[in-house]
């Protein structure tokens, strides 16, 4: 297998006029996975969920002010282990978009562009969003007495 | 004479930045009262202090995501859909902004 690899590595340096292997497209094979990648299509997924998130919270208030019956339908549902789950997925999308949105914000500044700064900068607000999720959430259960 | 393009950049970045401090309050204050009795919500969000805040955040917030939505539609669908779809994407974003308004109205007024 792995003289495979070499002996194309030699049929390319023999096509190459100058000698060298000829420079080829970027292909799925030579990519690498980043955490700035993910974190830009992360950001994408959690506008989306916001999206929706946003007619239920509409909804919600709809029912807040007008129909007794579908808030506590909705509060039960919000109290089911399937609500926390998704009311955490929620909390956890608002902060990581609030957070990429803000580094949106300071990169159309001109600022933080840097490969490192933007790699470690994606990092922090993956862990970042992860824990005030986990607090926001920690903390809303305590107050609701289910914890 | 900024094109379209980038007006629409423009809007939603600065509506991104009028969403910032809507979204912090919405994380701190409504999200400690999910599943609160109703009378004691329907007062706490009746007031002007907390109606004011939601009804921008979700007026200011259907503005954005349309933006965003309609960015994300040009960007992934090429055929006849995408006419329907960002037509689909309007009327979403009103709908969501008329429930929502009519609520607060209700609530002040009641
Ligand atoms: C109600 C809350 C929000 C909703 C429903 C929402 C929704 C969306 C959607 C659907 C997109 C399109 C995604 C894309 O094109 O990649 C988007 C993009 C964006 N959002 Fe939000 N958003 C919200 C809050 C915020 C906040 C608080 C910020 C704070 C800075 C923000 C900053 C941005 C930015 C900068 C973009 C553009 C991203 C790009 O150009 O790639 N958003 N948003």
């Amino acid at each position: 297998m792995t003289t495979d690899i070499s002996s194309q590595n030699k049929d390319r340096s023999q096509i190459s006029s100058s000698g060298k292997p000829p420079i080829l497209s970027p292909h799925l094979q030579v990519w690498k996975f980043t955490v700035t990648m993910a974190s830009s299509i992360t950001h994408r997924a959690c506008g989306a969920a916001l999206y929706a998130g946003t007619a239920i919270l509409a909804i919600w208030l709809y029912a807040t002010a007008n129909n007794p019956g579908l808030y506590n339908l909705i509060s039960d549902f919000l109290g089911s282990p399937l609500g926390i789950l998704l009311l955490a997925g929620y909390v956890w999308a608002l902060y990581f978009h609030l957070f990429k949105g803000i580094l949106h914000l300071v990169w159309d500044s001109g600022r933080a562009f840097e490969f490192e700064v933007a790699k470690r900068l994606s990092f922090m607000i993956f862990l970042g969003a992860t824990l005030m999720m986990l607090v926001t959430v920690l903390v809303g259960l305590s107050i609701a007495g289910i914890l | 004479m900024s094109s379209k393009g980038t007006s629409k950049f423009k809007a939603q970045r600065f509506s991104a930045i009028v969403l910032i401090p809507l979204v912090m309050w919405f994380l701190f204050s409504l999200l400690s009262r999910v599943g609160a009795p109703y009378l004691d919500m329907k007062n706490w969000l009746a007031h002007p202090l907390n109606a004011i805040p939601m009804a921008l955040l979700i007026i200011v917030g259907a503005f954005h995501m349309r933006i965003g939505m309609s960015e994300i539609i040009e960007d992934y669908i090429h055929s006849g859909l995408r006419p329907v779809l960002l037509l689909l994407n309007w009327v979403f974003a009103i709908g969501v902004v008329l429930v929502a308004a009519g609520s607060v109205i209700t609530l002040a007024f009641t």
